[in-house]
This record gives C-alpha cells, sequence and structure tokens, in this order.
C-alpha cells in the first residue's frame, strides 16, 4: 500500500482508485465518529457518503502540512453537526432508545446476560451524551471514542485547546452525574 | 507538588492522566503517587470505572454496501465534473465564446464601435454626396431620410460593436500589410508610390495609435507589440515621403525594408491577420 501522502497526491491528480484506498482506510472510523453524533445506521452512511464527496470536491485545499485524519474529522464533525441540526428542525430523529436499541448489534460473542447488559449501557450513554451541550458532547466523544488528542480537537472544532480541555472536564462530571441518575446507586461508584 | 495521600492532584489532572495528555513530567510525578497513595489510587479507580466501565457505545455495522456506495457516488461525481470541463472548453472555443473574450479585452468597445459607424457614415456621406451631385435624384429628397449617426450607435449592441471594431481593425492590419508589403517588393519608383499614399500612411498611423493602446490596456501585449512595430515603421515611412532627395529617401526606404525583415514584420503580420480572420471574422 502507498503511504498516506502519495495516496492524497494521487487523488489531487483524478486517481481514483486511490481514493478508493483512502475510502478503505477511513471509512469505518469515520461512519462510527458518525455514528456516536446522529444516533442511527442510515443516518451515519448517509452522512458518511456525503463527507466522502467533499473529500473529493475539496481535496485540492487540503494542505500537505495538516494531518490528514484530522481534516477529514474535521469534515465528518461538522456534517454531521449539520445534519442533526437540520434533522432536528424537521423533526426526523428517532428517539435514541428505538434507534440504538433496535440497530445496535454486539462486536462481540458474549454471554446474554453481558450482551444486554452492554446493550443497557449502551442506550444509557446516549441518552446521557444526548444531554450534553453539542459543545460538550463534540469535544467529549472526539476525545473518548475516537481517541484524538486534544490538540487535533482543538484543530477540528476550530476553538483553543485550554478550551476543549474544560469541555472535556465538565461532559465527564456532567456524564457521572447523568449516568449516576439512571444506574442504580450501587452500580455507580464515584471517584471522590 | 502533591503529598503522600493524593489530595493535590485534581480530578482534571486523573482526567488528563487517563487521556494520556499530561506531560511527561507531571505524568511521571502523578504516576508515582498514584503508586504510594491509596486515596488517590481509589479516585483514579472510580474515575476508569465510569469512563471504560459505564461509558460504551455499540455501533452497528455498516451495511456492506457502504463502500459500494461512496464510489459510486465518487464516480458520478467525477463523470459529472468531466463533463462540465469539456462543456467549458467546448464553450471556450466556440466562435461566440472568442467574440466574448474580446469583447472583455475592449471595455469601451461599444463607444470605438459608434466612432468607428460615424466615421464610415461621414465617408459615406462625403461620397454619397459627390456622387449625387452628378446625377439627378430618382426620388423625392424626404425619401432619401438618413438615421442619424448618435440613433444608430445607440441602437448597437455590443455584440455588433464589437464586430464592427474587429472588422475594422482587420481591414487596418489588411491595408498596412499592402503598403508594407510595397515597401518590402521594391519595385519602380517606390519614393513616389509612397508620396501617392502619404494621405493612406498618415490615416493608418492615426488609427493604428487607436488600436496599439486598447490592445495595450486590455492586456493583449502581443497584438500591441506588433502595433508598436508598425507604427514605427509607418511614421517614418511618412516622413520619407515627404523627403526631396530621391536618394536620400532610398537609402531610408532601404533601412526600413531591412528593419522589416529583421524583424519578421510581415510575416508576424501575417499570422495576426489570418488568425484574427479565423477566429472574429
Amino acid at each position: 500500500m502507498e503511504s498516506e501522502k502519495q495516496l492524497i497526491a494521487q487523488v489531487k491528480i483524478g486517481n481514483i482508485q486511490a481514493f478508493q484506498e483512502l475510502v478503505d482506510t477511513y471509512s469505518h472510523k469515520l461512519y462510527s465518529a458518525a455514528y456516536r453524533i446522529l444516533g442511527d445506521r442510515a443516518h451515519a452512511e448517509d452522512c458518511i457518503q456525503e463527507v466522502f464527496l467533499k473529500i473529493y470536491r475539496k481535496i485540492d485545499s487540503f494542505d500537505d502540512r495538516s494531518k490528514f485524519s484530522t481534516w477529514l474529522y474535521s469534515i465528518t464533525v461538522n456534517t454531521a453537526i449539520d445534519m442533526q441540526r437540520s434533522m432536528a428542525r424537521h423533526q426526523h430523529t428517532q428517539p435514541l432508545e428505538t434507534s440504538v436499541i433496535e440497530k445496535t448489534e454486539s462486536k462481540h460473542q458474549e454471554t446474554p446476560e453481558a450482551e444486554h447488559w452492554q446493550r443497557d449501557l449502551s442506550k444509557l450513554t446516549q441518552k446521557a451524551l444526548a444531554e450534553l451541550s453539542e459543545d460538550l458532547r463534540m469535544a467529549f466523544l472526539l476525545k473518548h471514542f475516537d481517541g484524538r488528542s486534544i490538540e487535533e480537537i482543538s484543530q477540528i472544532l476550530e476553538i483553543n485547546p485550554n478550551t476543549v480541555k474544560n469541555r472535556i472536564f465538565r461532559a465527564v462530571n456532567q456524564l457521572k452525574k447523568l449516568m449516576s441518575l439512571n444506574l442504580s446507586v450501587s452500580e455507580v461508584i464515584p471517584y471522590e | 507538588m502533591s503529598s503522600p495521600n493524593g489530595k493535590d492532584w485534581s480530578d482534571e489532572d486523573l482526567i488528563l492522566y487517563f487521556y494520556q495528555e499530561l506531560d511527561e513530567e507531571t505524568r511521571n510525578r502523578l504516576g508515582i503517587s498514584l503508586q504510594t497513595s491509596d486515596k488517590l489510587r481509589q479516585r483514579y479507580e472510580n474515575l476508569t470505572h465510569h469512563l471504560d466501565g459505564q461509558l460504551t457505545i455499540n455501533i452497528p455495522p455498516p451495511s456492506d454496501r457502504l463502500k459500494q456506495n461512496i464510489m459510486a457516488g465518487i464516480y458520478r461525481e467525477s463523470l459529472q465534473s468531466e463533463k462540465v470541463r469539456q462543456d467549458k472548453l467546448l464553450e471556450a472555443n466556440s466562435p461566440r465564446e472568442k467574440l466574448i473574450s474580446w469583447k472583455r479585452y475592449f471595455p469601451s468597445v461599444k463607444l470605438i464601435g459608434a466612432s468607428a459607424l460615424s466615421l464610415t457614415l461621414v465617408v459615406g456621406i462625403f461620397y454619397f454626396g459627390r456622387w449625387s451631385a452628378t446625377i439627378q435624384p430618382t426620388r423625392p429628397v424626404a425619401d432619401n431620410h438618413q438615421e442619424p449617426p448618435s440613433q444608430l450607435a445607440a441602437s448597437f449592441t455590443d455584440a455588433t460593436a464589437t464586430r464592427v471594431l474587429m472588422s475594422r481593425l482587420n481591414d487596418h492590419l489588411e491595408t498596412s500589410n499592402r503598403v508594407l508589403t510595397l515597401v518590402s517588393n521594391g519595385n519602380g519608383d517606390l519614393s513616389a508610390q509612397i508620396d501617392q499614399r502619404k494621405l493612406l500612411i498618415e490615416e493608418l498611423i492615426v488609427f493604428n495609435r487607436i488600436y496599439r493602446r486598447l490592445a495595450k490596456n486590455n492586456g493583449d501585449n502581443q497584438l500591441a507589440e506588433l502595433l508598436r512595430q508598425m507604427e514605427v515603421l509607418l511614421i517614418e515611412l511618412d516622413n520619407i515621403s515627404t523627403q526631396q532627395a530621391t536618394g536620400e529617401s532610398l537609402n531610408a526606404l532601404n533601412q526600413i525594408k531591412e528593419r522589416m525583415e529583421q524583424g519578421d514584420l510581415l510575416f508576424k503580420l501575417k499570422i495576426t491577420k489570418k488568425k484574427f480572420k479565423n477566429d472574429f471574422i
């Protein structure tokens, strides 16, 4: 496989095979990021198709000195946020309870009880995340689930790194409280 | 900074430690504190339990056709952009577009067109007057009504004005070519021939200056340069025709001829004329 820089250079001169390699490399990661924001498989897939079209159209504007994955996440997050706002305006969003629970499949083979527990936790996490403000949620999702560095998140969200840190702290604390409300007292162990 | 029981480490420090966002030195210090302080270790375990154990999102796998759908969209986009590119190329090469691009070269094209039309009308009226003086009018005077030039000019569209200008410029190049070819061939009494065309040369100089400035102002440097070279030679020719001594005239004419050949002026003129005719006329 060619290096990422070579691939990007190939895409810039119109090589669609090279673009296919980028799709192979990044589509699943970006789909996951979009799913965590949108909470629905079909919407996440639509979002990712839109994201790759944008990437194809804008690839010439990508500065080779920047990190490619940061650029991709930036486009994905912005597209997903736009979709979410648009859906919220048109009230087409399915409630998280049904969209997540009905369509979620467990990756690993687990006991039915463990699988059930995981699905419950996933549902509660989605509910708790949905109660966060958009700013806190985006910073937390990119850090916790996508493993982006604070520096990258500051570039993706176009905010100061200290603001990113602050949003992550607030998100963690709010999530702790929200999860405590949803789980029984015995299941939640406070860390203070 | 930290006490053995870890009281000085904040939740924010622990969160940054969990996400590996602390600088190396702070990270090492906190790592040591975690080993020595049970209370701090307990706080950290609670945090990891919350972040790792409780916060989880199961992501359903995307449909098998996701990548295919993405690439189908990309191929469609690629075809569309290729089609748009080709359409633009075709449009750019069409005579109409070329005419429009010339219109961009000449923002004052309407004015020039109107002037050219007025000049044509004045010359036309002059010759018509001379011609009509020799014959009896066959129609009543009222029927010979001419629309005033200003009204005609106003009714001109940009495209028409551009065509008139291009046509006039082409005529100018054609006439200049004829005069310069005459010098280049050098047959017969050249001084006398030039002298006979004095008025024509003067007119060519005036119009050449206008066209040169237009071309220069509108960025057609190639045409402007050709017109500049022509202008210098035309002015010299105009001066020669007024000289009395035939020997001097011939000498000067030979020098002009030599410079024309050195600069390939006639060849350049021919190429420009041909290109001009193909593109605009």
